[in-house]
């Protein structure tokens, strides 16, 4: 028992973003999502596709959008409520991170999930200031241009 | 359909444990999500070993309260473990060890604890008010 080791590939997209997430023990899945870079709670918008033959559509997707960052990491998953995950995720080259990600339905009005995650914030005494506003794809690029060890493609 | 992570798979696991084994009583179930050697402490206090202790231990509750119902408040999965703030309540309506039937309604809160491996109950430990319990019996 050692969490989920994960792999997300993120490409180069017109509109919002894309990334190939590989996981041990699990198919690939293409997420498509679309989230403001603001810090504090926000809404992601998205969709997950299985992806039975992972390695043939990462080079599709390379040779056709590029690919902008390779995150790698390890993720330890907690369930709160069935729809609140908590992930600790350790985070190759940036350091350990955690996240709450309430999921809702399509017809919610997201009041019950932004109490839930303000809740979580609270008891874990997370405050505004520590709260990062940008994607690991996003600190990732940010690192590879301070040469800190992550590595960037197109 | 995406695979379920372990998480998802002993949250349900859980879940179905008390909302339908214990609370419609569906105890052939034990067959399915608790292993052979469960190791069991429930809120009553009792701890029994093997299917086959549990099965009576359930027996005795649900004999001692048919209305017996467990109320999951909480509830945290990981990989391993889950974790459920809790509340019981039912109608003495059955002999509770020494306790003739009082016809009273207890309801108190408290913690369970559960190990799992591969979707299946290893070790359950519950934890609950029993002060409360033994006040509504009449027993404090």
């Amino acid at each position: 028992m050692c969490g989920l080791i994960q792999r997300d590939t993120y490409f180069n997209a017109r509109e919002g973003r894309l990334k190939l997430r590989e996981e041990e023990g699990s198919p690939a899945q293409l997420i498509a999502y679309e989230r403001a870079d603001l810090s504090g709670e926000r809404t992601s918008y998205y969709r997950l596709v299985d992806i039975p033959y992972a390695e043939g559509l990462k080079a599709a997707l390379a040779t056709t959008l590029g690919i902008k960052v390779v995150v790698a990491k390890r993720r330890r998953l907690y369930l709160w409520e069935e729809n609140v995950r908590i992930h600790l995720d350790a985070v190759e080259g940036l350091g350990d991170f955690i996240e709450f990600e309430a999921v809702a339905s399509e017809d919610s009005d997201l009041k019950r999930e932004e109490d839930q995650v303000r809740r979580l914030r609270r008891a874990f005494g997370i405050d505004d200031a520590d709260v990062i506003g940008s994607s690991y794809g996003e600190l990732a690029l940010e690192a590879a241009k301070s040469e800190t060890g992550v590595t960037g493609e197109r | 359909m995406s695979a379920e992570h372990v998480e998802q798979v002993n949250l349900r696991v859980v879940r179905r444990f008390y909302e339908e084994l214990w609370n419609q009583w569906k105890l052939d179930l034990a067959d399915e999500i608790l292993a052979g050697a469960i190791r069991f402490r429930g809120s009553l206090g009792t701890a029994c070993e093997g299917r086959q202790e549990f099965r009576h231990y359930a027996e005795t509750v649900r004999s001692a309260f048919p209305d017996w119902h467990n109320q999951v408040e909480e509830i945290l999965a990981s990989e391993d473990r889950v974790v459920a703030r809790m509340t019981w309540t039912g109608t003495q309506l059955g002999k509770l060890g020494e306790i003739e039937p009082t016809g009273a309604r207890v309801d108190y809160c408290g913690a369970a604890f559960f190990r799992l491996s591969h979707g299946v109950v290893e070790e359950a430990w519950a934890v609950g008010d029993t002060q409360e319990l033994w006040r509504a019996l009449g027993r404090l």
